[in-house]
This record gives C-alpha cells, sequence and structure tokens, in this order.
C-alpha cells in the first residue's frame, strides 16, 4: 500500500471512530416541523429536541415517550417486560410547561372484577402442580386481591377461607386413576363415543350423565341433567353452528381441512357440570381450550365450557350469564384456530399477549362486546393514563390479569380499525372488512408473536405503535384531531351475536366509553414541572404528559440513557 | 490399545449425555392460560424446545429474552429442566452477577472485583438492596455520569 493510500486509510478509521463517538455524545437532532395536530417523532440520538414552530399559546398537547425495542431478528422484544428499563427525560425547554399525573396508589392494580377472578384463577388451578412453589406464590398474590363484586368479594377478610386454604384441600385430595385412553377408533366416526373423550378432569366422559351430538363439523359433549343456566340445547348447536361458519366462511376464508397425525379440525365442545366431579380441579372456570387433550388425548380441539355460568360468574342476569357462556364458545374457538394454524405448520402457540388478544377481539366481532369490553379493554383503558399503567404490549407469563389481556384487546381493536375494519351486513353478523385481512395474514401465517403481527400489518411498527399511543389519548374525545391515525372504526350498534340476538354492539371508543376516567380526571391533581421530569419506563410502555404552550414557538427535549431500538416520541392535540 | 482408550472415552462421554443433555436458546413463552409453557428459541430458525412445567423450568420465565444453557433430561414432549446458566443478556453481552448496596443516596451492583455505580437506578434496583442480581450494565454516557464512571441498567432480573 503506497504511502498517501495509508494516509488515507488512517483518515477513514479516525472518521469512523469520529463517528462512533459523535453517536454516543448527546448530538441535538432537530426534528420536523410540529404540526397543528400532533405527530410521531422517531428518537434515534441520545438527545432530540421537537421544536413547535406554529402552535398557538393556550393550546393543549400530550407527550408520550416510548420504545418498542427489536421487532425482527432471533430475538425479538414481544412485549413490555420489568427487566428492562428504559430512562426518558423530558422537559419543555423554551414556550410551552410540562404537566405530570400524580402517582397512583400501587393498590389499584389489584382491584379486579369477580368475573375476571374467575377467569385468573382458572388456568392456575388447571397447571397447579403442589411441588411448584412459584405456583402458592401465584395463589398467595390471588389471595391479595380485592375483589369488586360477586361471590368472590370477600375474598381477602377475615371470615373466609383463604383461597390457598382451599388450594391445600385440592392438593390433598387422592388422585382418581386415569383411564387408558386411545386414538386408534377415532377415525371411525365424526364424534367419538362419550365414554372415549377426555373432559375437564382429564379423565373420559361419563355416558350415564353425559351425551353426545354430531353437528356437521363440530361434536357436542353435554350434560344429561343438572344444568341450571343453559337450559336450550339447540341454542347451543345454533351457536356453535353460526361461529364456526362465520370462522370458516367471513373471518379465514378457510376449511381447516389440514391435519397433524391423528389430529383434525373438528372441536369437541364439551359442557361441563360445575361442581361435580367430573369438572375435576376447574373449579371457578368458564371455559378454556385445551392444548395438551387437543393434541395428546382427543386429538380434536378440545374445549371445556362450564354448563352452569351463575357458579363460575359474578354477574346475576340470566340472559348476561346466556352470552358468557355463548362468547366463550366464541373465544374459545378463535383458540383452537391459533393453535391449528401454528400445529400444522409445526409451530409452538404464540405468547398470551398475542393469543388472548385476537381472543378477545373475536368475542366482540361475535356480537359479546357489551360483556366483553368492561371486563377486559375497559380495565386497561382506566389504568392508562395513571402512573401504573402498564405497557400497551405486555410480556404476559400465563394467564395475565384483565388489564393486561384488554392491552392486548385494545391493540388488536386499533390495529384491525387502521387496515379498515370489519363490516357487518343487514343481518347484522359479520361479513367481510379489509381489517380481516390482516388478522387472516398473521393467524394463519406462519410467523409467530410479534413478527407475526408485524409481517402482516406492514409499515413502520415504532411509528404504528406511537399513532396507537396517540389514538388511546385521544379516540372519542378530541374534537380538534380529526387524524385517522388516531381513531378506532366507528362502533356498530346493529350486531347479531352467534345466537341469532339483533341490536347487539361491536367496538369501543377508547377515551368516550361508560365511565373511563379521561386525562383531564387523571390531570387534575398533577405538578407542573418547573425542570426536567425523568420517567422509568418498560418496552411498550409510557406515561403521559400535558404541554400547554405559552407561546407560538416552543420546543421539548428529550433525553434517553441510551440510543434505545425504536424509540419515539408521539405529540397529539388535545384541547 | 489406543482404540479402546478412545472407545472407552467415547462410552464415558455417551452416558454422560444421556444422564444430562443440555439445550440452549433464548426464554420465551408459548400459549396463554392452562396451555402457557416456557419454551427456548432456538438460534436462527423456529426450532423451539418446550420446558416440562417444574419449579426450575418456570422460572426461567423471570428471565425472557436471555440467552440460557439448560441442563436435564429431553422427554417425548418437553425437557425437564434440572438447571440452568444464563449465558448472554437480551442485549447479547455477557451477563453480570453481583449484589446491590447502598452507599449514602447512591446504589451499587458490587461484583467480583468490581463495583458498577449506577447513574439511574430503576426502582426495581433500589428496591434490591442485598440480593444477588443478574444485570446489563452500559457506561454512562451523560456528561456527570462518563464523569464520574457511572453504569446505567439494560436488564435488570433477581440472580436464579
Amino acid at each position: 500500500m503506497s504511502l498517501w493510500k495509508k494516509a488515507l486509510f488512517v483518515l477513514f478509521l479516525a472518521g469512523l471512530v469520529s463517528n462512533c463517538d459523535s453517536d454516543d455524545e448527546a448530538d441535538l437532532a432537530v426534528n420536523d416541523r410540529f404540526s397543528t395536530t400532533g405527530t410521531v417523532h422517531k428518537l434515534t440520538t441520545v438527545t432530540s429536541e421537537i421544536s413547535i414552530t406554529d402552535g398557538a399559546a393556550g393550546a393543549k398537547y400530550l407527550v408520550f415517550p416510548y420504545a418498542v425495542g427489536d421487532t425482527s431478528g432471533d430475538n425479538p422484544v414481544e412485549g413490555g417486560d420489568a427487566n428492562t428499563t428504559l430512562t426518558f427525560t423530558v422537559e419543555a425547554t423554551a414556550g410551552a410547561s410540562l404537566t405530570k399525573a400524580p402517582e397512583a396508589p400501587a393498590k389499584l392494580s389489584q382491584v379486579i372484577s369477580g368475573y375476571h377472578f374467575d377467569r385468573e384463577i382458572r388456568s392456575l388451578i388447571n397447571r397447579f402442580d403442589p411441588e411448584n412453589e412459584g405456583h402458592w406464590d401465584a395463589v398467595r398474590k390471588l389471595d391479595s386481591w380485592v375483589v369488586t363484586d360477586g361471590p368472590y368479594s370477600s375474598f381477602g377478610f377475615v371470615e373466609r377461607p383463604s383461597l390457598e386454604h382451599s388450594f391445600r384441600a385440592m392438593a390433598n385430595r387422592p388422585k382418581k386413576e386415569k383411564l387408558e385412553i386411545r386414538g386408534a377408533n377415532l377415525t371411525a366416526a365424526t364424534c367419538a363415543a362419550v365414554d372415549e373423550v377426555s373432559g375437564a378432569s382429564t379423565d373420559l366422559l361419563d355416558p350415564d350423565t353425559m351425551s353426545v351430538f354430531a353437528g356437521d363439523d363440530y361434536c357436542l359433549y353435554y350434560p344429561t341433567s343438572g344444568v341450571t343456566t343453559v337450559t336450550d340445547l339447540e341454542l347451543i348447536k345454533t351457536g356453535i353452528a353460526k361461529s364456526m361458519s362465520l370462522y370458516k366462511t367471513v373471518i379465514y376464508n378457510d376449511s381447516f381441512a389440514k391435519t397433524n397425525g391423528d389430529y383434525k379440525f373438528v372441536p369437541y365442545i364439551v359442557v361441563q357440570n360445575y361442581g361435580t366431579d367430573a369438572w375435576g380441579s376447574n373449579p371457578d372456570v368458564s371455559g378454556f381450550f385445551i392444548e395438551s387433550l387437543t393434541t395428546e388425548d382427543n386429538y380434536r380441539p378440545t374445549i371445556i365450557v362450564a354448563s352452569d355460568q351463575s357458579k363460575v360468574s359474578a354477574e346475576t342476569d340470566a340472559l348476561k350469564l346466556q352470552e358468557f357462556f355463548h362468547s366463550t364458545v366464541s373465544h374459545e374457538l378463535q383458540h383452537a384456530i391459533m393453535h391449528y394454524y401454528r400445529y400444522v405448520n409445526g409451530l409452538e402457540l404464540d405468547a398470551t399477549q398475542y393469543d388472548e388478544g385476537v381472543a378477545h377481539y373475536m368475542e366482540d366481532v361475535f356480537g359479546y362486546g357489551e360483556v366483553n369490553f368492561p371486563i377486559y379493554s375497559q380495565n386497561f383503558l382506566s389504568l392508562y393514563f395513571s402512573e401504573i399503567g402498564g405497557p400497551v404490549l405486555p410480556s404476559i407469563s400465563g394467564t395475565g390479569s384483565a388489564a393486561e389481556r384488554g392491552a392486548g384487546h385494545a391493540l388488536f381493536h386499533y390495529l384491525v380499525s387502521q387496515k379498515g375494519g370489519v363490516t357487518f351486513g343487514s343481518d347484522g353478523y359479520v361479513n367481510g372488512g379489509t381489517g380481516l385481512d390482516f388478522i387472516r395474514s398473521y393467524v394463519a401465517g406462519t410467523m409467530r408473536n410479534i413478527k407475526g403481527v408485524t409481517a402482516a400489518y406492514g409499515g413502520d411498527w415504532t411509528t404504528v405503535i406511537g399513532q396507537y399511543l396517540g389514538a388511546l389519548a385521544i379516540d372519542g374525545a378530541s374534537t380538534l384531531n380529526p387524524e385517522d391515525a388516531y381513531k378506532v372504526q366507528t362502533p356498530e350498534t346493529s350486531v347479531t351475536n352467534s345466537i341469532g340476538e339483533t341490536g347487539k354492539t361491536f367496538g369501543m371508543r377508547f377515551r368516550n366509553h361508560l365511565t373511563l376516567p379521561d386525562f383531564n380526571d387523571a390531570i387534575a391533581n398533577g405538578t407542573k414541572l418547573s425542570g426536567a421530569v425523568t420517567l422509568e419506563l418498560q418496552n411498550y410502555q409510557t406515561r403521559p404528559l400535558l404541554l400547554e404552550l405559552t407561546a407560538a414557538e416552543a420546543t421539548i427535549k428529550v433525553t434517553m440513557v441510551q440510543v434505545y431500538t425504536n424509540a419515539g416520541l408521539t405529540v397529539v392535540r388535545y384541547e | 490399545m489406543r482404540y479402546v482408550f478412545f472407545g472407552v472415552l467415547w462410552m464415558s462421554l455417551s452416558m454422560q449425555a444421556q444422564s444430562a443433555e443440555t439445550a440452549q436458546g433464548y426464554v420465551g413463552g408459548a400459549g396463554s392460560g392452562v396451555n402457557y409453557r416456557v419454551i427456548l428459541q432456538h438460534k436462527g430458525g423456529k426450532v423451539t424446545t418446550k420446558l416440562c412445567p417444574n419449579k426450575v423450568g418456570d422460572s426461567l420465565s423471570s428471565y425472557k429474552r436471555t440467552l440460557v444453557t439448560v441442563r436435564g433430561n429431553r422427554k417425548k414432549k418437553c425437557f425437564e429442566v434440572a438447571s440452568f446458566t444464563i449465558d448472554k443478556t437480551p442485549k447479547g453481552n455477557d451477563p453480570i452477577f453481583g449484589k446491590v448496596a447502598q452507599k449514602d443516596s447512591l446504589y451499587q451492583v458490587v461484583a467480583k472485583g468490581k463495583t458498577y455505580t449506577i447513574e439511574h437506578p430503576p426502582s426495581r434496583l433500589r428496591a434490591s438492596v442485598g440480593k444477588e442480581v443478574v444485570v446489563d450494565l452500559a457506561k454512562s454516557i451523560s456528561d456527570t455520569g462518563k464523569k464520574n464512571g457511572y453504569y446505567n441498567v439494560m436488564f435488570f432480573a433477581i440472580a436464579p
């Protein structure tokens, strides 16, 4: 190499070193001009300045710093996780002031509805291993929760036995002998005989108390006595058949004909009488899809539903209990379909936040939004503006809380809305919509979790989530921000549910539904900041700040401890 | 004689492998509710190892996205974990094991041979004084932090 080439090479290396340094230094990046309605600014340097040049004194904006981490590669971020801490510092450096919502009492996250409490303990009980100390910790955690209504609302008080006490008793109960379960003769008929099918207790069903009905593409196993709330067998058949039909012909446009060994997609829906030995160790469960029975025992998607929903719910209204039953069927069928696509492609199931997010969304599509929304999305949305608001996409281990599931529920509602939403025919049943193309592409695709969602959705995921944060804040609440990116599909009020009840509601507004608190409530006792505020966040988590302009021109400075992957700052007009 | 020696050595290694198999992958979760299982996502593809539900395997859900090596027995449907080690943090760095200490208003991670002072200690770290932790730390890039040799936390968990 000649001398001048060596000199150039040294200069080139020096340039590289210099560039590396500048990335690590606190560079100031002046972002694009602030619009009157707000925008998502991507943060790519340690320090960024957002300039507002066309504002008006007195205008109010909401500001959300966030990051979503890697969405591709071998080890993508699947949601917010407490092990990863992101530290943002935000300051209004000119022409504006910032206000931060007060810290909410930590206990608030542990206040849950009786219906949700049922669902929380159902998975724990089903997988409960007395030798596992982690499971006992989970029992004690449930014991510490405050249940607002229903038969569990006295939990936590002195006069009633604790859940731990009940679990200890259950753990000491002798295990039943399990009969030999076979799959060899399952191909002989569409539906296996009653005494060849495993139910909630994993024992074979009892032909003396159970019967079978062979539908066109499903098998219904039901108790011949002891049923109190769901007495109309024909209505059960109607609900299942309608759900199956809509999933096959509208939502997935697929006959689910692929197989894997003896497995094929002819769901076994087992309605079992709660409170009997047949129900097994699932005393407070409204329903569930069981993967192990599906692939190892029955070789059919196996769904268990409690015949008497009044025993697993705080609800007393007969019509609502009926809706819970059929809503549960729709929900569990979606789990079975997600499992179908993963199983025939040799993949594991998706993580809870995705699996439950889609399943709860489907309950809405099937006309059960009114019994679904108050438990899940509302729980999440009510906490969103508070200091304890969790990630908008949490990384969940196990069942997840109502707020965590509600986060997934709300996210899929937004994503489907942005892709064109769903449509309903004159009969009130879902009949299409380009939003379903997104759902179909994700669920029926060959990529799991965040990779599957982002591949199906397309676009820049950091911007998508930034816009979603804006939508959570102002959809239905602000008249000053007409941009579609901050809205969800307009709710429908003439939807027919899977059992033919008309006039049901689909969808939700994020910020003006029922008694949700809005940002004004959250900020009422907030603190106006005199300087910078440091926020400790997880991926997919944010803290809302109110920005009030005092001049037409203003500047916000955002500093990150490190350059976080896929970070952004959403600024949306509020008032 | 030489072949006999290698034969014995091979048999010995094979027997060890049968008694304690290993698998390596990124910690993740699959399924929800009753179907939830901890899984290892192997490097470079869609191959996964499902862990059998037990105390050790379940505890791995506290270390999501770390690269771990598990030891135990591979069963027909899942891998029964007897023990594990954390090989890499989610960022791909070597994990630092140490104890959280508080010195006046400063929080530190005291590791073997080195003490790290944390510039912005996260709330979980502040609440873990005296506990053994596993962390991933990055040198501070703020003017004050750089001057004082501070670090910031990128990953934090209570040590296994």
